[in-house]
């Protein structure tokens, strides 16, 4: 405890981190009491209030029907963060499981494994993720479905070779010739020692995953209006730059703070927990 | 009389780390006159690779370490030379041999391109075929039956052995006046092991090179240095020449450790503390075996 | 090299056991043709180089991978190349490497239990208590069970260890250089330990090691290896003293020692090998 309170007071850019993912993470838990319009999250349309440069109560100006862009970045957030946990908890089990089978196995189990996660590794993830949603109708559900999809191979990459490398320790072999099964040696044994790297990468993936969600709803292929989305604001106040600045910086800043915050958070986690990359 | 080659007084070393200061030398002082081989023994953790590591200036640097005491090199006090002056010191006038010889080398580079490496630190602007020739030379005097091939060869192509008496003809190719080797030949079979410590006595009395011999194998020991200091927990218990030490252990510790070390005559493992308090107590230095010119 | 014939039947027997690697499309004969017996209670030192086999040896013992060629038996029975929970009770391993060969992420006490649990000794509840009381068999407190192994010392880990192969009340334990990595004072403790655990629960072992000056102090019988070859197999006295081949005069010739006495015996022993070259 005190090599970790001594490792984020040394580096400042860690105690950023903390503060910028305190933010985001509270600001989404409670829109509801801290957003001067909760009601503009949904499909309103106020045309005495619209496009309106910042000023009070609007602290970050209104959108093209009106809307309260805080209250909309705040709810995006909640949704963003929603999508990356979701995205998480069904990626990173698959992908855990399977590097686990392919590092501790080896062979055959290995190669068939290894070549199909090469395979998803190979198509860059926005061009998947656009074909998916191509086929698949444009809904949140969809767009985790398609995220996921293309997130699970990296943890598949990360857990095999760490299990490749703790394969070769003196405790699986200890497991081994006292008879135990394979299932306890791979998440009972290996697992383990495999998690502070798992949660690092997780870490440092809630601001990716938000990122490339971003991207997607940017293409007009993610989360569909109403709901707000910080891809999609951006992506809608493009074409009013550079009069309309607010309907583009504000969001755009609102990424940036999130992925920046995950990343410095993700190295801190990384340095504190000892993990390897 | 002159300097002699290296003088340790009153070292200390702490490391600051999260639960405070690490104390990990408590005030060592050890000698090595010119010539003449010195062994530091000691268990893991006793702070023996670490004095070596500050001889050869490579602690001083680190942000964490507190070095307190003097450290004289031929005379010349390590803390007063600059960071640049200490760098130009490894590989000419002193010159380290490590554990394990192959890890030690680089595996992308042949030996020859290696051995020019280390003859340019001692003689700047020698050329590849002046350096060939005197790594023929040194290749040579280790031993090496054929020269021309090993020096053509990738570490990984040579044995563990060969890769340690290569590394012994480097450590000694710029003359150095002092040599530190840290549990040289640890990592190798016995005989292999046997044969290098024989080859290093040899040439290093050849060069009349000094050598701070850090190991925890006392039968080693016995049968490479003059002189032996006796390290327990960051401080010297006992010093004397070895076979008076060997014969007559007066430290508790020495004794221990001595006790423990089983014979290949028999005689079974003997009953021994791992921990005791009696090993703190205070160093025996044998008459006439001190620092020179200082009282002890 | 065969023993004399005993009256009681020894308790493990390899006869004319191979095993031949393919690396790089090489054919390695890492181990040539090897038979001998293991006589219940005692300690047969396997001794030998890097390479000499001798790894390999406990390996095929352990079922860690099957002999190419040769059988091994058991209290006079086969064993299987695919070792059944039975054969993986009766023979225990203990590593050279203490660091290693437990799992830094696991508590003392569930590296412990694993055995115990695997196949099902004592009862349920029980078994934690067995874990304080296998602890204690060891030198160490019961309380350690709780420990992470890097609270621990060397010794104290390969104290462990050893506790962990006692828990299958296997007679047969295999000790691949248990001491290698430990200093002398702490080494002394363990080999004291281990030989009293032998006298008192009349064990047999297999001590795989490259120290002579260890071997002299433990070992009943010696096995001498070269390349692969037994070359010498005699009671541990004789091979200190009128060592027959070549190859273990050299061996014993190369130990460091630290009396006069014991040079004095390595001495006459090189004369003699001398004098037969």
């Amino acid at each position: 405890m005190n090599r970790t309170l001594a490792i984020l007071l040394r580096n400042p850019l860690s105690l950023l981190g903390l503060a910028l993912v305190a933010l985001v993470v509270l600001s989404a838990i409670s829109a509801d009491f801290i957003t001067p319009f909760p009601e503009h999250a949904g499909a309103v349309v106020d045309f005495a209030n619209f496009n309106k440069a910042p000023e009070w109560p609007y602290i970050m100006g209104t959108d093209l029907v009106g809307r309260d862009l805080f209250t909309r970045i705040v709810y995006a957030y909640r949704i963003s963060l929603i999508l990356g946990v979701v995205v998480l908890a069904i990626a990173v089990p698959i992908g855990v499981t399977i590097g686990l089978v392919a590092g501790y196995f080896g062979g055959w189990v290995e190669y068939v494994l290894m070549r199909v996660t090469d395979v998803f590794l190979s198509i860059p993830p926005l061009v998947l993720a656009m074909s998916m949603m191509g086929v698949l109708e444009p809904t949140l559900t969809n767009g985790m479905i398609a995220v996921t999809a293309m997130w699970w191979p990296w943890y598949t990459r990360l857990v095999y070779n760490l299990a490749r490398s703790e394969k070769e320790e003196g405790y699986v072999l200890a497991a081994e010739v006292i008879g135990a099964s394979k299932a306890h040696v791979m998440f009972r044994e290996i697992l383990p020692n495999c998690v502070p790297s798992i949660l690092t990468k997780m870490t440092l993936d809630l601001g990716f995953v938000i990122l490339i969600a971003s991207s997607l709803s940017f293409l007009g292929l993610g989360v569909q209006p109403p709901t707000p989305d910080l891809g999609s604001m951006v992506a809608d106040g493009a074409k009013y730059l550079p009069d309309s600045w607010w309907l583009t910086v504000f969001p755009g800043l609102a990424i940036l703070v999130a992925v920046f915050g995950f990343n410095l958070v993700g190295d801190a986690l990384r340095e504190i927990l000892g993990a390897e990359q | 009389m002159s300097a002699p080659t290296l003088l340790i007084r009153d070292l200390k070393l702490g490391f600051r780390s999260y639960a405070g200061m690490l104390e990990v030398l408590h005030g060592i002082s050890l000698h090595i006159a010119k010539g003449e081989r010195v062994a530091l023994v000691g268990e893991s953790g006793s702070g023996k690779s670490v004095t070596a590591r500050i001889v050869l200036g490579l602690i001083q640097s680190l942000r964490s370490a507190r070095v307190s005491g003097l450290v004289e090199f031929e005379g010349r006090d390590l803390a007063k030379l600059s960071e640049r002056e200490r760098h130009a010191l490894r590989g000419t006038r002193m010159s380290m041999i490590f554990q394990d010889p192959t890890s030690s080398l680089n595996p992308v580079y042949t030996i020859a391109t290696q051995f020019h490496e280390v003859l340019l630190r001692g003689s700047p602007g020698i050329s590849q075929a002046e350096a060939r020739r005197r790594a023929v030379a040194a290749l040579d005097d280790v031993a090496i039956s054929e020269p021309e091939r090993v020096l053509d060869s990738y570490p990984f192509q040579l044995s563990g052995g060969m890769n340690q008496r290569v590394m012994i003809a480097m450590a000694l190719a710029n003359e150095p006046s002092l040599l530190i080797a840290d549990e040289p030949g640890t990592a190798l079979d016995v005989t292999v092991q046997a044969q290098t410590l024989t080859l290093m006595r040899d040439l290093t009395e050849r060069h009349h090179t000094a050598v701070l011999f850090i190991s925890h194998n006392l039968g080693v020991v016995r049968e490479f240095a003059d002189r032996l200091y006796v390290i327990y927990k960051g401080r010297i218990v006992e010093q004397g020449p070895t076979a008076a030490l060997f014969d007559d252990p007066r430290h508790p510790y020495t004794r221990a450790l001595l006790q423990a070390v089983p014979r290949i005559t028999g005689g079974g493992i003997p009953e021994i503390e791992d921990a005791s308090e009696a090993y703190f107590a205070p160093l025996v230095v044998r008459e006439g075996f001190g620092e020179p010119g200082r009282a002890g | 090299m065969r023993e004399p014939s005993r009256v009681t039947r020894p308790l493990l027997s390899l006869r004319s056991v191979s095993k031949t690697f393919t690396t790089a499309g090489r054919m390695v004969r890492a181990v040539d043709d090897v038979s001998f017996d293991v006589a219940k209670g005692e300690c047969l030192a396997i001794v030998g180089e890097s390479g000499s086999g001798k790894s390999t040896v406990a390996h095929m013992i352990l079922g860690i991978y099957p002999q190419s060629a040769g059988e091994i038996l058991l209290d006079g029975s086969l064993l299987p190349a695919r070792r059944a929970l039975i054969h993986r009770r009766a023979i225990q391993l203990v590593q050279q490497n203490p660091l290693s060969s437990l799992n830094p992420k696991r508590s003392i006490g569930a590296s412990l239990r694993l055995a115990l649990d695997v196949h099902g000794i004592g009862e349920r509840s029980a078994r934690w208590d067995r874990v304080g009381q296998l602890l204690e068999e060891v030198g160490l407190p019961a309380d350690f069970r709780s420990r992470a192994p890097s609270t621990l010392s060397g010794g104290q880990r390969q104290r462990v260890a050893i506790a962990r192969a006692l828990a299958c009340q296997s007679e047969l334990v295999v000790l691949d250089e248990p001491t290698s990595a430990l200093d002398v004072l702490v080494q002394a403790r363990v080999l004291k330990l281990l030989n009293e655990l032998r006298a008192q629960r009349g064990l047999t072992y297999v001590f795989i090691t490259h120290d002579l000056s260890v071997v002299r102090n433990v070992a009943t019988r010696v096995a001498v290896f070269e390349k692969g070859r037994l070359v010498e197999l005699s009671p541990t006295e004789t091979v200190f003293t009128n060592p027959k081949h070549p190859y273990t005069r050299r061996l014993i010739g190369a130990v460091p020692v630290v009396t006069a006495q014991e040079a004095e015996l390595r001495g006459r022993l090189m004369e003699k090998s001398n004098a037969s070259a």
